[in-house]
């Protein structure tokens, strides 16, 4: 009988099948990267909606056509500003892993970038004018990359770990310091006196790096009623 | 855009599916048209010797002895060669012991004890052949014991193929699995013997294992018996078998039961001896690498025994490299907990949100997984009817399969990397 003679097309066959699959699997790749995109796009919309809606009834009750709507204000903001912090995060990882609609993406995240500020802009002004509902924290952390800012994602999980403990008590503004594509992020750096990675505002003035102890000190020190938190009473 | 590991990444899964493709569309074409028959009615058996090698094997070598002395197969045809290869302890008095006994049990039956000083496997199988003068010989690890029907089923294998057929090997399974690692190589077996069916049809088979692989006497003394194969002599002799356009075939219902390693420890070291003499045994015979006259086995199956190496090795280094970021932010995220890891888990379930969960999913890499997956638990299915044997899920096989398929994988990764460790170092191997 002797050796079996190769069956050449057998190599071919099973070549074109691993091709296939491997296509297949981009292919669904590529399908998910426009659902992404779709999925952030209107996510965006509903921020950008959301915030004129906040920002129009803000005006309303500031010029006293509106009585005080103070407690519903804040209400609508808590709901409105809940997953923003959350739906960056995942874009954030979506752009870093973007194989393709990486313009898209980008486009995405400065609508996101401008959605920060709006919404930071507006607690800050329901902070002043709404100061018994407005038991909150707010902090602008303008992170880096590991080159720039190598303390960042130290600093990044202890956030997170307190915007989990504290919910809305706690807002995060989490702004990537290096996005050239937005220039209101330069005008953010200068006028909190950024020189250096990481940069955490809270209450107007720039700390810098915090500890997680340092971290739960100040925000326990921001906040009106502490004792009504967790966190602040161990 | 695609970083270089990711690109690395998919090409080593494109060689390895590639390479499984292959080989289940080889199945697919030609299993039917060469399946064994059932067996063969023969008027008479020829002669066969069975040479059981042994060094320290006091716990085993009486049952083995008893054991293959009852096998069915006619008496006065077979010759049993028990060779002790300078033992330690008291494995010659008991295979003395057990010889006595089985010629007063059967008297036709011709048995054969040698001694030797220590020399290793090889030269102990070789001691042994010399005294084999039947058309068909066979070797018996100290601590396997074969089903009664083994050798009628291996001897069958031969009749009517023409004298190229060399070596018929058998089913290994594994002996009474108690421990985990026991169990999960009752699983790696029953895989390999599928994978083994596959490379049989296309005369690809690398290793003719110790346990019961059945010879024609004539080839082997032809090629001047076993050699040394840096302790792997059963690769080394299968590799000559097939340099010299012999062949091989796996007989799927014969099935023997074999001791397997109780302990990750005495696995890890069983696999680095056979890892690394597979790879120097390859390094012996490179010539046969992509080369055509030696057909599949030259073009394929030989190339992957080193690549195979090479890739999880890649795999290994790259895998943690790729996950580098995610593995740090999961480190910084516990420690934020205090690295109190149930609150850690309890307060990202309370954040849990489907449709990022179905965003997140990488559909690339679920569709490569999820084929992996099928061709696994298909290798297992058509394992276990060969083995003759079912999963029982209930019984606790379900975390043997878990742990097979999730985390065996990394063990193989290990190994891999001591073995080209010390095959750049140029390390010796130990048999026991």
């Amino acid at each position: 009988m002797g050796r079996e003679k190769i069956v050449k097309r057998r190599y071919f066959i099973a070549f074109l099948i691993t091709l296939s699959v491997f296509i297949l699997g981009i292919f669904f790749g590529f399908i998910m990267d426009n659902i992404r995109v779709d999925f952030f796009s209107q996510l965006a919309q509903r921020q950008e909606l959301d915030y004129r809606s906040l920002q129009l009834q803000y005006q309303l009750m500031d010029s006293e056509l509106l009585g005080d709507q103070c407690q519903g204000l804040k209400q609508l903001f808590d709901n409105y500003i809940k997953e923003l912090e959350y739906n960056r995060e995942q874009l954030e990882n979506y752009i870093e892993n973007a194989e393709i609609n990486k313009e898209e993406y980008l486009m995405l995240k400065r609508r996101y970038t401008l959605s920060q500020i709006n919404f930071w802009y507006i607690s800050e002004l329901l902070k002043t004018s709404c100061p018994e509902s407005s038991d909150y924290v707010t902090i602008i952390y303008l992170y880096g990359t590991d080159e720039d800012c190598p303390k960042c994602d130290e600093l990044a999980s202890y956030l997170g770990y307190f915007k989990k403990k504290l919910g809305t008590k706690l807002l995060v503004f989490a702004i990537d310091s290096n996005f050239k594509e937005e220039p209101i992020i330069d005008v953010l750096k200068n006028s909190f006196d950024v020189t250096e990675l990481p940069g955490v505002i809270i209450d107007g003035k720039n700390y810098g790096f915090l500890d997680k102890e340092q971290l739960k000190q100040k925000i326990c020190e921001l906040l009106k009623y502490p004792d009504q938190t967790e966190i602040c009473n161990n | 855009m695609f970083d270089v590991t990711r690109i690395i990444l998919y090409v080593i899964f494109f060689i390895f599916m590639y390479y499984t493709n292959f080989w289940l569309i080889t199945y697919v074409e030609e299993s039917n048209t060469k399946k064994s028959t059932k067996r063969k009615e023969i008027a008479e058996w020829p002669g066969i010797s069975i040479v059981i090698p042994m060094y320290n094997e006091e716990e085993n070598i009486g049952p083995t002895i008893d054991n293959i002395c009852d096998v069915d197969y006619p008496k006065d045809k077979l010759k049993i060669i028990v060779v002790d290869d300078g033992s330690k302890d008291n494995s010659f008095k008991f295979a003395q012991e057990a010889i006595e006994r089985n010629k007063i049990k059967f008297p036709d039956l011709k048995l054969i004890l040698l001694r030797q000083k220590n020399q290793g496997k090889y030269a102990a199988v070789n001691h042994g052949l010399k005294y084999a003068d039947t058309p068909f010989f066979a070797t018996l690890d100290a601590d396997s014991y074969p089903e009664k029907d083994a050798l009628k089923k291996l001897i069958s294998e031969f009749i009517d193929e023409s004298d190229d057929l060399a070596s018929v090997t058998p089913i290994l399974k594994v002996y009474e699995p108690k421990t985990l690692v026991q169990k999960i190589q009752w699983l790696e077996y029953a895989i390999t013997h599928f994978y083994k069916a596959i490379l049989s049809l296309r005369n690809a088979i690398h290793v003719t294992p110790g346990p019961l692989a059945m010879y024609r006497t004539e080839i082997i003394k032809k090629l001047g018996g076993f050699r040394h194969g840096h302790k792997t002599e059963d690769m080394e002799l299968a590799i000559r078998l097939q340099k010299y356009h012999y062949r091989i075939k796996q007989c799927d219902n014969a099935h023997v039961f074999t001791k397997v390693p109780r302990t990750w420890r005495a696995l890890l070291k069983q696999r680095i001896r056979w890892y690394l003499g597979n790879l120097r045994n390859v390094f012996d015979y490179k010539e046969m690498l992509f080369n055509k006259e030696y057909q599949d086995f030259g073009l394929f199956q030989f190339v992957m025994i080193p690549l195979s190496g090479i890739l999880a090795i890649a795999l290994i280094i790259l895998l943690p490299f790729s996950m580098r970021e995610s593995i740090k932010a999961r480190y910084l995220w516990l420690k934020a907990y205090n690295f109190n890891v149930i609150e850690f888990i309890m307060d990202s379930f309370k954040n849990f949100n489907l449709d990022f969960w179905f965003l997140n999913l990488n559909l690339t890499t679920v569709v490569i997984t999820s084929l992996s997956l099928i061709i696994m638990f298909y290798a297992l299915h058509k394992g276990l009817k060969i083995f003759n044997q079912k999963l029982n899920l209930k019984k606790g096989d379900f975390l043997v399969l878990l742990v097979y398929i999730f985390a065996y994988f990394y063990f193989i990764e290990l190994v891999w990397l001591i073995v080209f460790k010390d095959f750049i170092f140029k390390k010796e191997i130990v048999w026991k």
